[in-house]
């Protein structure tokens, strides 16, 4: 007490608000330590503040050891000498003299640019730790320029601690309060294993997060909501769920082999007759029988002599398809001035073309006819000739060309009307699904071998467990059946390792199948889980079974 | 709730929050104001006895805006109802606050202050109370209390899905997969004997711990894929699958397996592409067969599909009944009425066409948009279109001299002058019809 007094005397002078904080931790420190009488047991927040306060000073620590430890290396022997002396007293002093060295290091920073004035308090502190009255001068002069070099290097390590260490506890002791979580309090990562083993008492905890091991998502809705009346019983949800966790066999080998037969979809049939059961009460209808019925003739009829105003809405006057669909392959241009020569030439081209041939026509017919004449028996040519007539000089004129072949055409075999649009575009579709679908067939193929493999495994190990829990089970009810009775020693022992070996040798078999089984198929799982050429982008979720080893 | 009352000892009055008189000499004896002025005395209490005044602590000390009896209210709530429980602590502390000013208050004094965990220096300068009195009634007047929600009784039902026995806020059920794996394990206990049989005994409690391991990650895996698929709707799924064809149930069955392989995403796109081939492929069958009997157009075909069916009802139905045989040769007599109607509709002059009627004309799908637009804007058949395109295209091309619209009328005496010349125009902006250079 008296000690502590001559402290706080000593601080009085000097009172600036960083000193203050230690002062008043230490202070505060003191006064809950004296208030807790060891009969009383003290109140939580006592305690909080006690735990508080010791993790401070903790961490206040090792920024002093590096204070000490620099200063010994620099100061003369005498100084050394002066330090042996001050490290001798007890642990109480110790502590004293680390918070004077904050308080000066506090100075320190106030006056940094004010170093006549911080040397005289440094000289006077230094005096009271030595507790020697009288220096020498030769001593000061020897001793300033050394303390103004420790000034200017240290001037940097401790606001840099002080700033982080002071951000860093407000920051995490607010969030510890609001979680109101004791441990996290106390435990974070700057201890070390060994520490986090002593603070939590307990004799190992696992590195790693194990929350991997648990299914699904914690749920953080609400629950108090009433009982929903008609459940479904488990053992009908169960039931549900067998097809979902049944074995794999060949059968699903040969499933994912097989695929689906769509081979008979990509063709389209030809056109066949038409329909004749469709019923005349509705006119529709009966137009739509006449539309089937002329959408079957290839012949052309009527011709343009006689053509009228009701030859527009009935389809007596036709060409023939040739015709017909020569004239749809037609494609407007609408090109603009610099462009319009060309098609223009070709029109013409076409034209004397077409014109010479006429002309050798109507040579071979008439002879020494005018120009005059010739123009005008053109234009009633035209007229007067059928339109089947046309069709079969177009078609005559195309297999000079060599564009149609002998023979006729069969016209049924055509495939430019709606159904064989749709037709071709669903066949187009059933395509890209149909080979989709064939490349997820082969990534679950080479998936497969492998979960059968494991499968296997699994099996093996369930029927070793099996056995092994039955020896259990069998060992332990004759064991209690024989300590009901009195049985000496011998007889008992004798028991227990007579019937140890059978399990003992159950024991070694799992214990070799989990040794040397188990690593290759968590190397096999984990490569496959990483494999990015999957078609899928398959993210498996089947975590192996963490089989820890026999100690 | 203020944590200390007081009371008047004469008339009983509650003065924790006034100005009262406190005796020294007698042991717990408060007066208020006036009792104490007008000289009262009870018991051994005299009014010569010597007096202390006790003031209220409704000073602002940290705040500007909380007193110090509201400070003292407000840690003192917190030790006992417990930090976090804003709403409790708002309640306790009264003076019209509402939590969040409490949990602000309490953060900002007491956790962000340097002196952690006390608050820091007072207030600098001389407080003015009248103005903070004045501020404090004012809140008060102007303070609505939140509306009390009645709370209902929230009974422990964990087990409140639609599955029963399922736990949704646990995520367990109440009978798991190998749910007798604990059976074994149950009676184990560890003794500290070290004779060679008890360390036998020992390995051999350790292997079925490693046993009862393996088992209840065997069931996380399960009951991962579970959620991973959320097939604890089991309703919905049921519902689906009643929904699908038969072919289509088989199919998903077999496909189940694969499930536990693939994510849910995954597995819905690998069952899905299934779907959709046998829809395709039963698509395909059908315009195939409307194919066969001569259709060119979804419509005939739809039209189709609803005769046939008629017909299956019609031959169903006769079969039992000797009306629907009448019926049916009524039906057989009709169809051959097609021909005589399509004799008797070439004598008699057609009706003009109507749009509907146009739809339905064959050879439509040779027309491009623009030609069937110009062909239902001036009643023309494609047929008879096509022949005209045909006249018009070969007489230009064979004419010598430029082709006028004039020409192309007097081609076609016997049809309205207005069509031609429209048409005409149609295939000249399309330069089909052109001048020869």
């Amino acid at each position: 007490m008296s000690s502590e007094q001559q402290n706080e005397a000593d601080s009085k002078p000097a009172v600036i608000p960083q000193c203050f904080k230690i002062e008043n931790q230490y202070e505060t420190f003191s006064r809950l330590s004296e208030t807790s009488t060891p009969g009383v047991v003290p109140s939580v927040s006592t305690l909080w503040r006690l735990l508080f306060e010791l993790q401070k000073m903790i961490e206040c620590e090792p920024s002093c050891v590096e204070y000490f430890r620099q200063r010994k290396e620099e100061l003369e022997s005498h100084v050394d000498s002066e330090i042996e002396t001050s490290k001798d007293e007890s642990s109480v002093n110790k502590v004293e003299e680390k918070v004077e060295e904050f308080k000066e290091d506090n100075v320190e920073q106030e006056i940094k640019q004010k170093r006549s004035l911080s040397e005289s308090p440094q000289e006077s502190m230094l005096e009271k730790v030595s507790k020697k009255p009288k220096v020498s001068e030769a001593h000061n002069e020897e001793i300033s320029p050394e303390n103004v070099e420790t000034i200017e290097n240290e001037l940097d390590l401790p606001v840099k601690g002080k700033d982080e260490q002071t951000t860093g506890l407000v920051y995490k002791n607010a969030n510890d309060l609001l979680t109101g979580s004791l441990l996290s309090f106390i435990v974070d990562d700057s201890f070390s294993y060994e520490q986090k083993k002593k603070l939590l008492c307990v004799d190992s905890f696992p590195t790693s997060d194990v929350r991997s091991l648990v299914a699904g998502t914690p749920a953080t809705d609400d629950f108090s909501h009433n009982k929903p009346n008609n459940q479904i019983s488990i053992s009908t949800f169960y039931s549900s769920l067998d097809p979902y966790f049944r074995a794999f066999n060949d059968d699903d080998i040969a499933f994912l082999k097989k695929g689906f037969d769509v081979s008979s979809s990509y063709n389209i049939p030809p056109l066949g007759e038409r329909y004749y059961d469709l019923t005349p009460e509705d006119e529709m209808t009966n137009l739509c029988a006449n539309s089937i019925y002329q959408n079957l003739q290839t012949s052309a009829q009527g011709s343009l002599e006689a053509f009228n105003e009701a030859d527009t809405v009935s389809e007596e006057v036709r060409c023939g398809p040739l015709t017909e669909r020569l004239m749809a392959s037609l494609i407007p241009c609408y090109t603009q001035n610099d462009e319009e020569q060309k098609p223009s030439i070709a029109v013409g081209e076409f034209a004397e073309t077409d014109s010479g041939s006429e002309k050798s026509k109507i040579g071979t017919s008439i002879d020494g006819i005018e120009s005059g004449n010739n123009e005008y028996t053109e234009q009633p040519d035209i007229q007067e000739s059928s339109l089947s007539i046309c069709e079969d000089r177009l078609r005559y004129t195309l297999k000079q060309l060599g564009i149609l072949y002998d023979g006729d055409v069969d016209w049924s075999k055509r495939q430019d009307d709606e159904i064989s649009a749709t037709l071709r575009s669903l066949n187009a579709r059933l395509k890209v699904v149909s080979d989709e679908n064939e490349k997820m067939r082969n990534a679950l193929l080479q998936m497969l071998p492998e979960e059968m493999a494991f499968q296997e495994f699994q099996n093996v190990m369930d029927d070793l467990d099996k056995q092994i829990e039955q020896a259990y089970v069998k060992r332990n009810r004759s064991l209690k059946v024989k300590k009901k009775r009195i049985v000496t020693d011998k007889i008992g022992s004798s028991a227990t390792s007579g019937s140890f070996p059978v399990i003992k040798s159950l024991m070694d078999k799992r214990s070799m199948w989990l040794e040397k089984l188990q690593p290759l198929f968590q190397d096999k799982l984990t490569q496959h889980l990483g494999s990015p050429t999957s078609i899928f982008n398959d993210l498996s979720d089947h975590t192996t079974s963490n089989y820890s080893t026999s100690v | 709730m203020p944590p200390q009352k007081y009371h008047c000892n004469v008339c009983a009055q509650d003065i924790t929050r006034s100005i009262h008189i406190r005796c020294v000499e007698c042991v717990d004896f408060d007066l208020c104001i006036p009792c104490f002025t007008s000289g009262a005395s009870l018991g051994t209490h005299h009014p010569s006895h010597p007096y202390r005044i006790i003031e209220t602590n409704s000073y602002p000390i940290f705040d500007e805006n909380w007193g110090a009896d509201e400070e003292l209210l407000l840690i003192d709530a917190c030790e006992t109802l417990g930090l976090g429980n804003w709403a409790d602590i708002a309640d306790y502390v009264g003076n019209a606050r509402t939590k969040e000013e409490c949990r602000d208050h309490y953060l900002k004094t007491y956790i962000e202050s340097d002196c952690y965990p006390l608050a820091s220096v007072e207030l600098p300068g001389p407080v003015d109370r009248i103005a903070f009195a004045a501020r404090k009634r004012a809140r008060i007047e102007a303070f609505q209390p939140p509306p009390i929600i009645p709370q209902k009784p929230l009974a422990s039902t964990p087990q409140c899905h639609e599955i029963q026995g399922y736990m949704p806020g646990r995520l367990e059920f109440d009978q798991e997969y190998m749910n007798e794996a604990e059976l074994p394990i149950k009676d184990m206990n560890f003794d500290d004997d070290l004779h060679e049989s008890a360390k036998h005994e020992m390995q051999l409690k350790l292997t079925m711990l490693n046993i009862y391991n393996s088992r209840l990650t065997r069931r996380a895996v399960r009951k991962q894929t579970i959620f991973n698929h959320n097939l604890l709707d089991y309703r919905r799924l049921q519902a689906n699958e009643k929904r699908m064809s038969k072919e289509e149930r088989n199919l998903l069955n077999k496909t189940k397996a694969f499930a536990r392989l693939l994510t849910g995403p995954d597995y819905q796109k690998f069952v899905n592409s299934y779907h959709e081939q046998i829809t395709l492929k039963k698509q395909i069958s059908d315009l195939q067969e409307w194919r066969q009997m001569g259709l060119t157009t979804l419509e005939q075909g739809h039209k189709y599909e609803r005769d046939k069916t008629q017909k299956f009802l019609l031959s169903k139905a006769s079969a039992s009944y000797d009306k629907q045989l009448r019926h049916v040769k009524s039906f057989n007599q009709t169809t051959s009425a097609p021909f005589q109607v399509r004799d008797i509709q070439k004598i008699v002059p057609r009706k003009p066409a109507t749009p509907t009627m146009f739809s339905a004309s064959a050879d439509r799908q040779l027309l491009s948009e623009d030609e069937q637009a110009l062909c239902s804007k001036l009643q023309i058949f494609p047929k008879p279109f096509l022949a005209l395109k045909f006249a018009l295209i070969s007489a230009s091309l064979t004419s010598k001299k430029p082709f006028q619209k004039t020409d192309a009328v007097n081609l076609f005496k016997h049809l309205d002058a207005n069509k031609v010349e429209q048409v005409y125009d149609f295939f000249h902006n399309a330069r089909w019809i052109g001048a020869p250079t």
